[in-house]
């Protein structure tokens, strides 16, 4: 039917654009899903619209636009292009092409392309997509609306009673979110400002649990699994505060507020905070409690505390840490870098809240100089979190009409940019940079590609001879007949270069000097004679 | 991809002036040389990127020059972070400071540290924080740049010959220079004066003991002009300049100076220093001294010297040992006894034309007369050389003293001249004398005839010889005979048929005619040409008395005595030479001769050890193979002939076989060659001087298809030996290979061979062979004439007799290993026998290759039948060579039978290509098949179908 109605054209310029905005991830999942079999009623629509249905935690239904494939739409809380979105592309592109080719395709290093929807939170707006699929579990009563901050808490503690034990005996992360939705199953039916603060409360304190139960039964150690749960409920966070509209504002929620701010203030008084609890601080501050008096009234507290000379070091610290919020908010970004970039153990991750609110509010120049601080976090930051950033920087350069700069500037965020830099380099033959950038990271020389080194060749060949000379020593280093042999096609090469250049003297010389190196390799000394390059 | 792109570097100087660059990588860790070099020195051209910097385990070892140019200017990648550490850092420092100090040529020669024994340098004004490693490091890379092959370097070369006082260093250097003068000796400052003081030494042209030290004040514009002075410090105060320019009187403290160098080097010049006098006559001692170490020294101080112009070319001249032979020995003739003979010498010490003899010597150095004058030619004579001298005296005294055989070994080894005096040249001071012999008139004519044949005085053909001898077997006698007179063992290496036998049988009438009798001589040879032997000696020589001892009835003990009592010659096989060696040691033989002598080449033998035991006057030996090339025999043979001429056999093997062998040196192998040319006399039939008769030769190849029957058996022979070699050990997998080659190859001749059957169907027909070689025979007898059948295989020659018989051809004659020697007489003498009837006298001669391929003469036959291939064409043309001889009147035919498509085939493909045909092979043994790898074999023995008959 799809062989029909669509062309393998239309499939390969559809793959072009899903490369160019979904993330490599979200295309693996989709291609579990469709491997899995579970897209079904895969149709086209007004021409452009490829719809379908995914069977997953419900069966979402799925419209891929294909002329603009950012339009496409799901049911699914996701709130960017989701995996089912992918699946329902995969279903389509197998019909054309090999869909595994396209899969390996996408997990090679690539750029992202730069939209609005990069700066939205990953789900819809409604706490209904934040409570998986507990749903209408709940007797009416225990808690309502009415309720007040304090009460909340309240209930969280008696709700959690028995978690901490349950996370200790079974997947801490299950049984946590477990807890977690099923606590946003309440609130369901709230008012939406009402329900969305809860949300925020429940977070919180599922996130202070959490560091509670890593701080008693686990000795401090977050294990990959607690701290991705931990950037999780700091990511719903981001999400809730995101959708957080503080206009008409009425009485309940001033007091909720108040009640807010006193809990927050609180937190500076914890005898150690984790940098999640640190983020959630920042968030808060940043989205919810800008009232001008009370961050005035929090940052001169802090102010006292740092100046207090009974305050111990670690708490200084803390304070300090906390108190650079307040300077950017007061716009002083640079000081407050200085005492965060003075922690090296703070992930690009922490800085990407503010990273992005800059770029919300199309702050480009702010955006642009705190990577510029920030280059050696955003080289070495992993593939997903470096793709993000630079998709925003490039457009922040474009913003600010300094698009050109781009490739060169690449540089900066190395290693992470390499690919990419590699590529800008090439592109512009840049070769002696290019082969500069292959030897500084010891690229392996079979990954280099052949039409590379011919380019090269045609346009400047001299500059092979370390990238080869290189690699013949490496060959020899691993002391083996086939790698001899290998040295050997090499070395032939080196020759003919050399005889290029017209300095067939100093290959007579190096030949000679190498031989006489390596003259105790016996099986060495046979290849060269038997490639006759013997002296 | 690594994220290893910070490196923090670290700089050392280590205790030898290099500097070693280790680095860690963000982690800390050590970063390993071999990658800290392409880090490093990614786009360093000069070594080649890294490639050959010294390194050790920790990082790489730069020299103070290459650290100069990395700390100034690193040849860095741009895309890695390299953090220098403190210590790298003031490297960097201190290589500017060192670069602009080279730049702008503000350095100077630091004086300290030429005193100290090194050349040094130091910066011209020093920068305040100068590190103390800066001097060291400014000196090292002047250091390596000067002795580096570019342009600094041969200037500083030039600069050194210009002004030598720059080789001066540590103690050599006065203790009295001042830093001033010394930076004007070696020219860094100018010096102003406008002379230079020289020193000549002058020969007293009367005297032999007595010299002249002339001093003179030299003009530096004009160096012709010389001016003598007075060496006295008090002359010159007292204004005695009257002939030097006015103008160097100013300069009168540089001459006292110079003065006062010039004692210091030679404190014996003013011997009194009370007097103020310096002395300016020398004797030879000192002279000698001026020469051989002042001259240099004071060269060095910066004065010039002048040395008269013969001493350089005594300080060249290499000493020389000579044994001159004194003037009786040699010259008796006859008297000369053999190789070992001692000779007597007078040793001579040789300096260019001078000798000196030992006691000569002696009394010389103890007048401590290190320079003489002898005939007006100046000599150097040292304590070192004297015992030098001494040292090789001992070595060639009483025990060990010089025979003939030395002798002649040093004389033949000894190169042209010409080659010497290039030897000469060789500035390497020789621990060991040269050694030279001079010979005496006698000898020296004895070695020329020995090393030109044609010089040895012809003889004329014996009385008692019945027949005619051709010229180059009389001169072949002669020199038998020749080389008797000094008792020096001979080679008659003649080829096959050109009539050895006559010319020993000659030489036997030479000695009965010219010598008392004494004791019979002895003939040792194969069994197989006892007969032979007999037969000639016979008809050339009827009246020599000859005894054969052989067989079983022949005499021991004192019978063996008596019977040789008054005989000429006696005549015994190889084995007997063993078993019978109590009779035969008993006698000291006329002379001993060795008929095809190769039968000991096997040095270790019993019989070969058996034959060397044996006593005797003169020894010959006997052979027609080309023994020259074959190194090892060559010794075992010499060895009996010249006793201890070619040394010990393990000493020529070290000196000659092996590196021969190996590199096929050709001087070596000229060396060997002049060694025993003397001895050894080998004419080949293509000579232009012997000028033989004999009639063509001409060889065809009978290329046969094997029959269906022996195709399948062949099959199936290869396929049982792959079959069962798998299994096989690998002593069975030799025994396997060999026994199957053997099954192959008499497959190949007939298939009833490997059947076992005793009296085979249908013999001709299974056989394309045997059919062939009916075929042949028929034509033969047609036209009359005679032909010779060689196999390998007794039961081959079995069977073929049996069906020729059958055929009609009768009587056929069939010589092999167990052929009673009567029978063989018999029978060759029947087949040579043109009278005999031809009822008796057979047409076919089949012999085993083995028993018959040597001595025997059977030249009525013109036609010679290989019905087998054997891997050596060698021992087949000397089969050939049965009836292609002395005596054949007839143009010879060969035909050599081959089985297509099979081993034979394969065996004369090899012979053709000559190639593999290594020592082994020409050896005649099989064993290296055996070797071959399962391959190999396949391809050697693998039946090529194409050629498979398919008649049937």
């Amino acid at each position: 039917m799809l062989q029909r109605e669509l062309t393998r054209d239309q499939a390969i310029q559809t793959g072009e654009q899903i490369l160019e905005v979904l993330e490599g991830q979200i295309l693996e999942r989709g291609y579990t899903y469709f491997s899995n079999g579970v897209v079904f009623n895969t149709r086209v629509e007004d021409e452009i619209l490829l719809k379908s249905d995914v069977q997953g935690t419900q069966v979402y239904h799925v419209s891929l636009n294909m002329q603009n494939v950012q339009e496409s739409t799901c049911t699914c809380p996701y709130s960017r292009l989701c995996k089912h979105i992918a699946a329902t592309f995969f279903q389509m592109y197998s019909v054309f092409e090999n869909p595994r080719h396209f899969l390996a395709r996408s997990q090679q290093p690539r750029t992202l392309k730069y939209s609005a929807a990069l700066l939205v939170p990953p789900f819809k707006k409604g706490i209904q997509y934040l409570t998986g699929s507990h749903t209408d579990t709940w007797r009416d009563g225990q808690l309502d609306a009415s309720a007040s901050v304090a009460e909340w808490w309240r209930f969280f503690e008696s709700w959690t009673r028995n978690l901490p034990s349950a996370m200790e005996s079974f997947r801490a992360s299950s049984e946590l979110f477990s807890s977690y939705e099923n606590l946003l199953g309440i609130a369901v039916s709230w008012p939406p400002r009402r329900a969305s603060l809860f949300a925020v409360h429940a977070t919180l304190f599922h996130l202070n649990l959490l560091q509670e139960f890593v701080l008693t039964k686990r000795h401090s150690h977050w294990s990959q699994e607690l701290s991705q749960s931990a950037e999780r409920l700091l990511s719903n966070l981001e999400g809730l505060l995101y959708y957080w509209d503080p206009s008409h504002l009425d009485e309940d929620d001033q007091k909720a507020l108040n009640e807010t701010k006193q809990l927050l203030s609180e937190w500076k008084n914890k005898e150690y905070l984790s940098v999640f609890e640190m983020l959630a601080y920042q968030l808060l501050w940043w989205n919810l409690l800008q009232a001008p008096a009370w961050v005035q009234e929090e940052s001169e507290e802090l102010d006292l505390r740092i100046a207090d000379p009974a305050t111990t070091p670690a708490q200084l610290e803390t304070y300090r840490m906390l108190k650079a919020l307040f300077l950017v908010m007061d716009g002083k970004d640079q000081d407050a870098l200085e005492i965060w970039l003075a922690n090296q153990q703070l992930p690009l991750a922490f800085y990407l809240p503010l990273l992005k609110s800059f770029a919300r509010g199309q702050e480009w120049e702010r955006f642009l100089e705190w990577t510029h601080r920030l280059e050696r976090l955003i080289g070495t930051a992993d593939q997903a979190h470096y793709r993000f950033v630079t998709a925003i920087w490039r457009e922040a350069m474009k913003q600010l009409g300094r698009e050109q700069e781009c490739g060169t500037r690449l540089k900066a965020f190395l290693p992470g940019s390499f690919a990419e830099y590699a590529a800008f380099l090439f592109e512009h033959q840049h070769y002696r940079e290019w082969l500069d950038l292959q030897l500084s990271y010891r690229i392996p020389f079979p990954e280099i590609q052949a039409w590379n080194i011919k380019a090269i060749e045609e346009s400047n060949p001299p500059l092979l001879l370390p990238l080869f000379l290189s690699e013949v020593n490496r060959l020899i280093d691993e002391r083996n007949r086939p790698a001899y042999k290998e040295a050997i096609k090499l070395l032939k090469k080196v020759r003919s270069l050399y005889s290029k250049l017209n300095q067939e003297l100093r290959w007579e010389s190096y030949l000679e000097l190498l031989s006489a190196k390596h003259n105790r390799l016996r099986a060495f000394q046979e290849e060269l004679r038997r490639g006759n390059l013997n002296v | 991809m690594s994220t290893g792109t910070i490196l923090k570097l670290n700089a050392a100087q280590l205790t030898d002036g290099t500097f070693l660059i280790s680095a860690t990588d963000s982690h800390h860790l050590a970063v390993a040389s071999e990658e800290l070099a392409s880090f490093l020195f990614a786009w360093d051209e000069q070594s080649f990127y890294g490639t050959f910097l010294a390194r050790n385990e920790e990082g790489l070892l730069l020299s103070p020059r290459e650290a100069l140019s990395f700390f100034i200017d690193p040849p860095w990648l741009r895309h890695v972070l390299y953090e220098p550490s403190e210590s790298f850092a003031a490297c960097q420092n201190t290589a500017l400071l060192i670069q602009q100090c080279l730049e702008s040529a503000s350095f100077l020669p630091d004086f300290a540290a030429w005193k100290a024994g090194y050349p040094g340098w130091r910066f011209a004004d020093e920068p305040p924080e100068l590190p103390d490693s800066a001097r060291r490091w400014l000196s090292a890379v002047i250091e390596e740049m000067t002795a580096n092959r570019s342009e600094v370097g041969r200037a500083w070369e030039q600069l050194q010959i210009e002004y030598p006082a720059l080789t001066v260093t540590g103690e050599e250097l006065s203790p009295h220079l001042q830093e001033q003068e010394w930076l004007q000796s070696i020219g860094w400052l100018p010096d102003l004066t406008p002379f230079r003081t020289c020193l000549q030494l002058l020969e007293d042209p009367e005297g032999e003991n007595d010299w002249t030290l002339q001093f003179r004040l030299q003009d530096r514009e004009h160096p012709d002009r010389l001016y003598p002075i007075e060496p006295s410090p008090l002359f010159h105060k007292n204004g005695g300049f009257e002939e030097i320019p006015v103008a160097w009187q100013a300069y009168s403290d540089r001459i006292d100076r110079d003065l006062a160098t010039c004692v210091e080097v030679m404190p014996w010049l003013m011997p009194d220093e009370a007097s103020g006098r310096i002395r300016t006559r020398l004797d030879n001692e000192h002279a000698w001294l001026f020469l051989t170490t002042s001259s240099l020294q004071l060269v060095q101080a910066g004065i010039h010297v002048f040395l008269p112009a013969w001493w350089e070319q005594v300080r060249r001249t290499k000493p020389r040992l000579k044994a001159k032979i004194k003037s009786q020995a040699g010259s008796s003739g006859p008297s000369f006894l053999g190789i070992s003979q001692l000779m007597d010498f007078e040793w001579k010490l040789a300096l260019g034309d001078v000798e000196i003899s030992e006691a000569e010597f002696a009394q010389l150095l103890k007048q401590k007369q290190r320079l003489l004058k002898i005939r007006g030619q100046w000599v150097q004579l040292t304590p070192d050389l004297f015992l030098q001298m001494q040292d090789a005296l001992k070595k060639n005294r009483g025990k060990n003293a010089l025979t003939l055989r030395d002798v002649m070994n040093i004389h033949l080894r000894a190169l042209p001249k010409e080659e010497d005096g290039f030897l000469a040249e060789d500035d390497e001071p020789q621990q060991q004398l040269a050694l030279e012999v001079e010979l005496n008139r006698p000898l020296q004519q004895l070695f020329t005839q020995l090393q030109q044949t044609q010089k040895i005085p012809l003889l004329a053909q014996p009385q008692a010889f019945h027949g005619t001898l051709r010229n180059y077997q009389l001169a072949g006698s002669s020199w038998l005979w020749f080389l008797r007179k000094y008792r020096l063992g001979a080679c008659l290496a003649d080829d096959m048929g050109l009539g050895k036998t006559v010319q020993f049988i000659t030489y036997l009438l030479y000695v009965k005619d010219n010598e008392e009798q004494s004791t019979p001589s002895l003939l040792i040879c194969p069994t197989s040409v006892i007969g032979n032997w007999q037969k000639e000696l016979e008809r050339f020589a009827p009246s020599l008395k000859v005894v054969i001892h052989y067989g079983n009835h022949r005499k021991r003990d004192e019978a063996f005595l008596s019977e040789i009592e008054g005989a000429d010659l006696v005549i015994t096989s190889y084995a007997l030479s063993h078993l019978d060696e109590q009779e035969l040691s008993r006698v000291h033989w006329n002379a001993i001769c060795l008929d095809e002598a190769q039968n000991i080449k096997n040095a270790y033998t019993k019989q070969a050890s058996a034959v060397r035991d044996l006593r005797a006057n003169h020894r010959i030996a006997l052979t027609g193979t080309p023994i020259e090339n074959r190194l090892s025999e060559l010794w075992s043979i010499f060895d009996f002939l010249n006793p201890g001429y070619l040394g010990g056999l393990s000493e020529f093997t070290q000196r000659f076989v092996q590196p021969i062998e190996r590199d096929q040196d050709k001087t070596l192998i000229a060396q060997v060659q002049r060694l025993i040319q003397p001895f050894l006399l080998r004419r080949v039939k293509t000579d232009p001087s012997i000028q033989l008769d004999l009639p063509e030769k001409s060889e065809r190849k009978e290329f046969v298809p094997l029959t269906a029957e022996q195709g399948a058996l062949y099959e199936t022979a290869i396929q049982d030996m792959f079959a069962r070699m798998e299994r096989a050990s690998t002593m069975e997998r030799r025994g396997l290979i060999l026994t199957t080659l053997t099954r192959l190859k008499q497959l190949c001749d007939h298939p009833a061979l490997i059947l076992g059957e005793i009296q085979a169907q249908d013999e001709v027909g299974r056989s394309h062979k045997l059919e062939r070689l009916l075929e042949l025979i028929e034509d033969i007898r047609q036209k009359g004439e005679r032909c010779l059948v060689f196999t390998q295989y007794i039961e081959m020659g079995n069977m073929l007799r049996r069906v020729l018989i059958r055929e009609g051809y009768g009587p056929v004659f069939f010589l092999n290993g167990s052929t009673k020697k009567e029978m063989r007489d018999e029978m060759i003498s029947r087949f040579q026998d043109p009278s005999e009837d031809v009822e008796n006298r057979a047409t076919v001669f089949i012999l085993s290759l083995r028993a018959g391929g040597t001595g025997l003469n059977l030249t009525e036959a013109n036609h010679v039948i290989h019905f087998d291939r054997w891997w050596n064409p060698a021992v087949e043309n000397q089969a050939t060579d049965r009836a292609h001889r002395i005596g054949q009147k007839r143009n010879v035919q060969v035909y050599k039978f081959i089985s297509l498509g099979t081993i034979e085939e394969r065996i004369d493909e090899m012979i053709e290509r000559k190639q593999s045909l290594s020592q082994q092979i020409v050896g005649g043994s099989e064993s290296w098949i055996t070797e071959l790898s399962n391959a190999e074999l396949r391809e050697l023995f693998a039946l090529r179908h194409e050629w498979m008959d398919t008649r049937r």
